[in-house]
């Protein structure tokens, strides 16, 4: 009884398996005979975009292929794979990586008239190998309580005395810490970023340690007073499913440094068209698009970031925040100044 | 035919040997593809990183992989030791039970926790909204090593307990009987289990030590620097490649190292008991204090690492449930199925093979290939990526000139090289399980087998097969439930369009939307705990089976 009980489990369980490798054969090729495509590498994780690649979907008739991974190994992959690369298009965060890229020698110039008129010429590559999607400041977070929005005023001075034991901040990893460092690197120098990086470690309230929100809510638990945010966080913890995390996000404030100095440090977020492009046309169609107003709309609605084409109109959130004045340094300078941001980081004890 | 026969002697050229090369050239393949790497001069961060950084790197590495293991250990051992003498109150559930951690990968454990003592998590919030208390200041001040020690020690511990666990249920009494008359029960843990238990312990210590070794997802969510952070860091972050390879070498070595002290200490105790007439032993009854404190162990070593994580997914599903099942999570679900069983089929055969090999047709490269082809758990899983994307790459340029008429890239932008990767990572699960299994039966049987005539693979199929069966099934599952936690492979080699569960995860993780991981975590571990019930269900009805006849 037991045997046959074995064995018609077993022939079961073959039968199972083998629908399942049918199955994922099939996944697996179904993109490559589709007829119109646009094929995506992409850095960037939000559920918006997909969004907007099903709208494009709709209104073109184009399907978008993505595989999405980090920035870094999605360059590296589209270097190896060289000519036969199945990447039109390269969607990332951080102007230093864009412009990694762009060195990396796996990208060519975007030519369209549309998208040149679309996004402002500071918010491009020079040669417009990238294109800038939207835009995230990086912040100071404060606590309401504990912290008056006039005692802060730039990056440089939360490396004073005054913060001493007061400031939260995450681990050196992050790349939106490295690019702010890279940034003052490039404003004033690597000494002074030095002197910088030392004086916030002297600083920190406890090791760094989470990710954005956890800063906010370590201010919110009374942990430490004041921490670097990127705004779009912002946006979603005020808006988030969690009632606790909305709760923690009211806590605290948000203020844009710099502005009578050098301005806030702000990071770009962009599309490249990769060398080896196979569907050329179906890439800048895609790129048009999402430059375009509505989808540019989307960005600022669903995701809380600052969109690059000036007509489109802004979440109200974001509206409420007012106008900033933004750094005055080339996105291109983010990826010159990266290794020795990690360096410094890595020098000045910020783990 | 004498050169076949004097080959065979040697133990080339025939079928066993063949997956044993096979499977050690997959290993060797996406090392070959690096191997560039290894020639050219050191990287222009590679004196800094050795000056400044390297003594860091191995600090904190060291700490958190031996913490974990050592903690991993006890916890394995003393469990397996508690449900294998002991019976109390919900001892069989215990039994059960105590392997579902390793349905919960260690990184969600990480998310999980974080939501769950938390600023905004259930007990901070209940203590600041009743009683005023801020517990904020207590959870910050546990540093980070611990954090990671603990998600790993809670989460692992399993694959110590399985091994004794399976150690101990087959035990021939007769030791422990003779034991307790020669001295006391207390003194029979010290004396006789933990030397008899070594080398299944160090095997399960082992495996959470590679683990350990080669995670990503922890590590960089508690924002460690340990090896794999460093080799990501130079890789991707200075964009030094040579300086990345050099510090995987590194990692390597020490892998290497580990898996040395661990044959090492395999074979310097290994015992073999071998009677006639096997007597299982009989469990010593708890009551009282004992028992409620046994309980209240088990209890909570179950909560730390299965119910807790669990509990806390579940809060975020009822928050974030709207619009949480989509035709993306089905999709999800019966690709990383589907890839998982796949994978796992592929390495068992390519395990069996080897090992198979190993004991049959010994020579002096049987040895180095088969520890090589486990080496694959040691490669961090971004080179390995990178590896075998250079490596296909090539071979479908290959493909595409003398078969024009296959899809373009047919192999990398294929689950086909999904499939590879995982193998290569897990083939050493698979191994050591299947190394166990043929460990337990010995050769006795299989030489029987042959001296009445039949043929090597007769004598498989008809008599060894049937007897490892068990240990084939546990070491599928243990590689199905491996992969269906993997993340960084899946991350970079899926194909267009496809996700993993693990990718899904930890794209909301990313974005830093923890509530929205809750119905792919819960999917993974449901998965997880269901093969890992039914291969613990299927070994004890077998038990029973076979001490009814």
């Amino acid at each position: 009884m037991n045997h046959r009980a074995t064995h018609a489990s077993a022939s079961f369980a073959r039968k199972f398996l083998v629908a399942l490798s049918g199955l994922w054969v099939f996944l697996g090729f179904s993109a490559a005979f589709a007829e119109e495509v646009v094929n995506l590498y992409s850095a960037r994780h939000y559920e918006s975009d997909k969004t907007l690649y099903a709208l494009f979907e709709k209104e073109t008739g184009i399907k978008v292929n993505v595989v999405s991974a980090n920035a870094p190994e999605l360059i590296e992959r589209i270097k190896r794979e060289g000519e036969v690369t199945s990447a039109d298009l390269f969607l990332t965060v951080d102007g230093g990586v864009l412009n990694t890229a762009r060195n990396a020698g796996i990208l060519q110039a975007i030519s369209s008239p549309l998208v040149l008129q679309n996004v402002p010429a500071a918010l491009r590559d020079r040669e417009n190998h990238w294109i800038g999607l939207t835009t995230r400041a990086r912040v100071i977070v404060y606590s309401k309580a504990r912290v008056r929005p006039e005692q802060l005023s730039t990056y440089e001075d939360l490396a004073s005395p005054k913060w001493k034991g007061r400031i939260v901040a995450r681990p050196s990893s992050s790349l939106y810490d490295q690019s702010l460092l890279a940034s003052l690197i490039a404003l004033n120098g690597e000494e002074k970023a030095r002197a910088w990086v030392k004086g916030i470690v002297a600083n920190f309230a406890r090791p760094p340690k989470g990710n954005d929100r956890a800063q906010a809510k370590d201010i919110a638990a009374g942990v430490g007073d004041v921490a670097l945010m990127n705004t779009y966080y912002i946006g979603q913890m005020l808006n988030a499913k969690d009632p606790e995390e909305v709760r923690a996000a009211q806590e605290v404030g948000l203020f844009f440094p710099n502005q009578a100095t050098t301005g806030t440090h702000h990071n770009i977020s962009g599309v490249a068209l990769t060398k080896h492009a196979k569907n050329r046309a179906n890439a800048i169609r895609f790129i048009e698009f999402l430059t375009s107003v509505p989808a540019q709309e989307r960005f600022s609605t669903d995701n809380y970031e600052f969109p690059t084409n000036p007509k489109a109109k802004k979440h109200p959130l974001l509206e409420s925040w007012g106008a900033f004045k933004a750094q005055d340094v080339d996105f291109s300078s983010l990826s010159v100044h990266n290794a020795s941001a990690i360096r410094l980081f890595a020098e000045g004890g910020w783990k | 035919m004498e050169i076949r026969a004097a080959l065979l002697r040697r133990g080339f050229g025939n079928g066993w040997t063949a997956i044993r090369a096979f499977s050690f050239l997959c290993v060797l393949l996406p090392f070959l593809a690096l191997a560039s790497g290894l020639f050219s001069p050191p990287g222009e961060h590679w004196p800094y990183v050795r000056d400044h950084l390297l003594w860091a790197y191995c600090t904190e590495t060291l700490v958190v992989t031996l913490g974990a293991s050592a903690f991993a250990g006890a916890l394995g051992v003393s469990l397996a030791w508690s449900v294998s003498l002991y019976d109390f109150r919900g001892r069989r559930f215990f039994d059960l039970a105590l392997v579902l951690p390793l349905a919960i990968p260690p990184y969600i454990a990480a998310y999980a926790y974080e939501g769950l003592l938390g600023y905004t998590g259930v007990i901070q919030v209940f203590f600041r909204d009743h009683f005023d208390i801020s517990l904020a200041r207590l959870t910050t001040e546990i540093p980070a090593q611990a954090w990671a020690i603990w998600i790993f020690g809670v989460t692992l511990f399993p694959y110590v307990y399985l091994l004794s666990r399976a150690f101990l249920r087959h035990q021939s009494a007769a030791i422990f009987e003779n034991a307790l008359l020669l001295g006391g029960r207390a003194r029979l843990f010290w004396r006789v289990g933990l030397p008899l238990l070594w080398p299944s312990a160090t095997a399960g210590v082992i495996l959470v030590c590679l683990e350990v070794l080669n995670d990503f997802g922890v590590s960089s969510h508690y924002g460690l620097t340990t090896f794999t952070t460093a080799i990501f860091a130079a890789w991707f972050g200075m964009g030094d490649a040579d300086t990345a390879i050099r510090l995987a070498l590194i990692l390597l070595a020490l892998v290497f190292f580990v898996l040395l002290v661990r044959k090492a200490l395999h074979n310097a105790r290994r015992y073999h008991v071998v009677s006639s007439q096997e007597k299982w032993l009989s469990l010593h009854r708890l009551r009282g204090f004992p028992q409620a404190g046994v309980l209240l162990f088990c209890g909570l070593v179950f909560l730390a690492g299965f119910l807790a994580p669990l509990l806390q997914m579940l809060h975020w599903l009822r928050l974030s449930w709207r619009g949480a099942f989509t035709a993306d999570l089905g999709y999800a679900l019966l690709y990383t199925l589907g890839v998982s069983g796949a994978a796992a089929l592929c390495v068992m055969i390519a395990a069996t093979g080897t090992v198979n090999a190993n004991r049959l047709f010994k020579n002096r490269l049987s040895a180095p290939l088969s520890q090589g082809a486990t080496l694959g758990y040691a490669i961090p899983s971004a080179v390995l990526a990178i590896g075998a994307i250079s490596f296909f790459t090539g071979a479908d340029r290959w493909l595409a000139s003398c078969f024009p008429f296959l899809p373009e890239r047919f192999l990398s932008m294929s689950s086909f090289l999904l499939v590879f990767a995982y193998g290569i990572r897990f083939f050493s699960i698979g191994y050591q399980s299947v190394e166990a299994g043929f460990a337990k039966i010995g050769n006795v049987y299989t030489e029987a087998s042959r001296t009445l005539g039949r043929g090597v693979s007769a004598t498989f199929f008809r008599v060894d097969l049937p007897m490892i069966r068990h240990a084939l099934l546990g070491g599928s599952a243990l590689v199905f439930i491996d992969i269906l936690k993997e993340l960084p492979l899946g991350l970079l080699l899926r194909p267009f369009n496809t996700e993993t569960l693990g990718t899904l995860v930890y794209h909301f993780a990313n974005n830093e939307a923890l509530e929205e991981t809750a119905l792919p975590s819960l999917c993974i571990v449901f998965f997880g705990a269901a093969f890992l019930l039914l291969t613990k269900l299927g070994e004890k009805g077998e038990e029973k089976r076979v001490s009814g006849n």
